[in-house]
């Protein structure tokens, strides 16, 4: 029966967060900024705090054994704390990205070895997911970096940038094709795990925003790792099903980032609500546009958070969600991309002042559009579900 | 949170999308020119239970949650809106009645309905559109009931209607008054833009006075319920407009795979295909917004008149971009009659002027901005 009901359980980790963004990232939101980096103990603290939380470290396994989708927790979850702090969430240690790759890809096994074992909440632990290279962003079919058997081992040679906590992690999740011949179908994920001999990272990002979060290029340069890294395992050789499990894990991890975005947007959007009625005066000839403004950017942030929980609720009923994946991913920060720009035009120059964190907010939103698949991407993988694929 | 339809809404939506693929597209044109709905599709859609749906106990057979009537509208404005529109509106009075009236009135009119009387609401005003918490029609108190003062628009059969509901403002919040069937009010039919299946008037009352015994609810009639019953009212708005928007977005997409220019289908061409993903993503957001709304009416969330607002004028808007961007995909041929996404666009121009989404919905989101 069609029903929008949060349950207790995820009523209770919303309320958690929600207090634990307003406690601990908000205030610490302008420094990290103005720092580019957030200091460890406040990371250690962070993950100590956010231990065992499911929106936190997002993809956990049920008691039965096989992966258990939590979507809806990350959705619920990323919502609040990227109200919180957009840049901050990303420095909460955790497995990030790599929990729905691993989790969708890999082998029960694996799922042990580089989640449950690593991830274990005994200290703070990162994971990234290195897909982009320069030449390849949305075309991720395109990559250059391969992975070469070599006996027991395969070498990694190739540069991947753009990856969040790329320096730090612990596990990272490297998209790599065995036979550069074979287009998507070489295409597998492979797990490097930190200090591997030959993987050195490169140059750390400057960003628009979200500045207190690390980019940073990674060099393989023979980078030698066992063969059961390859996740999936053996079932991975087969043709064709390592590009659709980079995929198959941007499904998952989609409806989470359009909740984070969604969550900016909502923060954004509160502050100018209360900067206005405290600030604009009642009969002021700006008013009535400012509340019409206002009210869209409501409607369509709360228009998004409705997709972004439908995918996820889909996704935790194991419904295929690709098309509903990317319609969150498309609208989340579209919609808090305008709830952005509108507070900035409503202060007017108290909004590009430094003084309010909405200039930081119109700087953090802009990337949200562009990860994970640019919104033009999502409304290709839209289009095509719709339309089929048209030569 | 679960987003699966229940086994009755799911045979509910088979049956009725069978129905509107193939009686009400076929009759759509001809209903728009005879400027009414057809007598057989009337019929049918009465012995269904599913134009007056009020429970067995008042002669129906079954009433409607907020989400199941959502599911409804959606289905036959997917067939067509305007024949949707006069379909539904003796069940939307129905619903009132069955929702916020005395049981002496369920008794009295609700059989009246189901035995196909024709019944309609007169609520949407120039200004406040369907605003039902800022009405400007007044009822203003005479002892021994009101006098009813108003202007109102797009009043199905306010002509003939056997129950004829009339909604008013005040202070108290909104009332709702039934006006004797042999007028004392002055109906004139509209000649109308889009929605011409539906055969509506424009009703002035001019002080016409009413009993006590007239108000829905009665003197002790609780305001909440009221509200209520008028909000769910509204949001067959929502449902009339999410079934035009699937409809035009569905058959431009369709086109868009059939019909090649420089040498590809022109769904290959991404100013073409971005077009139609966006007013589906636009369209399916507006409809969870509208069951989002329907189960907080059901629910009685005291802030259901947000989603409730919020939900119509998402949904009117993903109306008028999905039909504008069907004639717009389709160049002449959808301005052409031959096909029906110039009708579907008319269609949505008047259920937006209607419901005035932004004027409207938008407008009583942004009250929530004003100063203390």
């Amino acid at each position: 029966m069609i029903d929008f009901v949060l349950d207790d359980r995820m009523q209770e980790l919303q309320d958690f967060l929600h207090s634990f963004a307003a406690e601990e990232l908000r205030p610490r939101a302008r420094e990290a900024d103005l720092r580019g980096t957030v200091e460890p103990g406040v990371i250690a603290r962070l993950g100590e705090m956010a231990g065992g939380r499911a929106g936190i470290v997002p993809e956990g396994r049920s008691d039965g054994g096989g992966p258990r989708s939590d979507g809806m927790a990350s959705v619920i979850g990323n919502e609040e704390l990227a109200w919180g702090d957009a840049a901050m969430i990303l420095n909460i240690p955790g497995p990030g990205l790599v929990g729905p790759s691993i989790n969708s890809s890999g082998t029960p096994d694996q799922q042990q070895r580089f989640l449950l074992d690593v991830f274990d909440g005994t200290q703070p632990r990162f994971g990234a997911l290195a897909v982009t290279e320069a030449q390849a962003g949305s075309d991720v079919s395109n990559i250059r970096t391969t992975a070469l058997r070599d006996g027991d081992a395969w070498v990694l040679n190739g540069t991947k940038v753009f990856c969040t906590n790329g320096a730090r992690a612990d596990v990272l999740v490297v998209n790599a094709t065995i036979d550069p011949a074979a287009g998507r179908a070489g295409q597998k994920l492979f797990v490097v795990l930190k200090g591997t001999p030959g993987m050195k990272v490169g140059k750390i990002e400057k960003k628009l925003g979200l500045a207190a979060s690390e980019t940073a290029e990674l060099v393989f340069d023979g980078c030698r790792i066992p063969f059961d890294h390859i996740l999936g395992g053996e079932a991975a050789l087969r043709p064709a099903s390592g590009f659709k499990g980079t995929m198959r894990a941007f499904d998952a991890s989609r409806p989470g980032v359009g909740a984070m975005a969604v969550g900016i947007g909502r923060a954004a959007f509160e502050y100018v609500s209360e900067w206005s009625r405290a600030e604009i005066p009642r009969h002021s000839r700006r008013r009535p546009f400012v509340e019409a403004r206002l009210a869209t950017v409501e409607r369509e942030l709360a228009a998004a958070r409705l997709l972004c929980r439908r995918a996820a609720w889909m996704a935790d009923n194991r419904i295929p969600n690709s098309k509903e994946a990317s319609m969150a991913k498309a609208s989340g920060p579209a919609a808090a991309l305008r709830a952005c720009t509108s507070a900035i035009e409503i202060m007017g120059p108290e909004g590009y002042s430094k003084e309010h964190l909405v200039e930081k907010w119109f700087r953090d939103i802009k990337v949200y559009d562009i990860f994970e698949g640019t919104g033009q991407i999502q409304r290709v993988i839209i289009a095509r579900h719709i339309l089929g694929r048209l030569e | 949170m679960d987003l699966r339809p229940t086994e009755e809404q799911q045979a509910l939506i088979d049956v009725l999308h069978d129905f509107a693929g193939t009686e009400i597209r076929a009759a759509a044109r001809a209903c728009e020119e005879a400027g009414e709905v057809a007598e057989p599709i009337r019929k049918a859609l009465l012995e269904m239970g599913v134009a007056v749906p009020v429970s067995e106990e008042h002669g129906g057979q079954g009433s409607f949650d907020p989400v199941t009537s959502l599911i409804v509208a959606e289905e036959l404005a997917w067939g067509d809106p305007g024949i949707a529109y006069g379909v539904l509106a003796p069940g939307v009075a129905a619903a009132l009645i069955e929702r916020a009236g005395t049981p002496a009135q369920q008794a009295e009119l609700l059989p009246v309905l189901t035995a196909g009387g024709r019944g309609a609401v007169a609520l949407a005003e120039r200004d406040a559109g369907w605003d039902v918490f800022r009405l400007d029609t007044v009822a203003a108190p005479t002892g021994s009931g009101a006098a009813l003062a108003g202007c109102k628009y797009a009043v199905a059969d306010a002509d003939t209607a056997a129950v004829l509901l009339v909604a008013a403002g005040g202070e108290q919040g909104p009332s709702l008054w039934r006006v004797p069937p042999s007028g004392g009010f002055d109906a004139r039919l509209e000649d109308k833009l889009g929605l011409r299946s539906a055969r509506t008037f424009k009703v002035r009352l001019d002080g016409l006075e009413v009993s006590e015994g007239d108000r829905i609810g009665g003197p002790g009639g609780d305001p909440e319920v009221l509200t209520r019953a008028l909000l769910a009212a509204k949001l067959v708005n929502a449902g009339l407009a999410l079934g035009l928007a699937r409809a035009a977005a569905e058959y431009a997409a369709r086109y868009a795979q059939e019909r090649t220019a420089f040498g590809r289908p022109i769904g290959a061409f991404q100013a073409i295909s971005f077009k139609i993903a966006d007013r589906v993503t636009d369209l399916e957001a507006a409809r969870l917004m509208a069951w989002e709304a329907g189960c907080a009416l059901e629910a009685r969330r005291p802030d259901a008149g947000r989603s409730v607002m919020a939900a119509c004028g998402h949904a009117v808007a993903a109306a008028a971009a999905a039909s504008d961007d069907a004639v717009q995909i389709l160049g002449g041929h959808g301005y052409m009659r031959d096909h029906p996404v110039e009708l579907w666009y008319r269609d949505a121009m008047t259920l937006a002027a209607l419901d005035a989404p932004w004027l409207v919905g938008d407008l009583f989101l942004a009250r929530a901005y004003e100063p203390a």
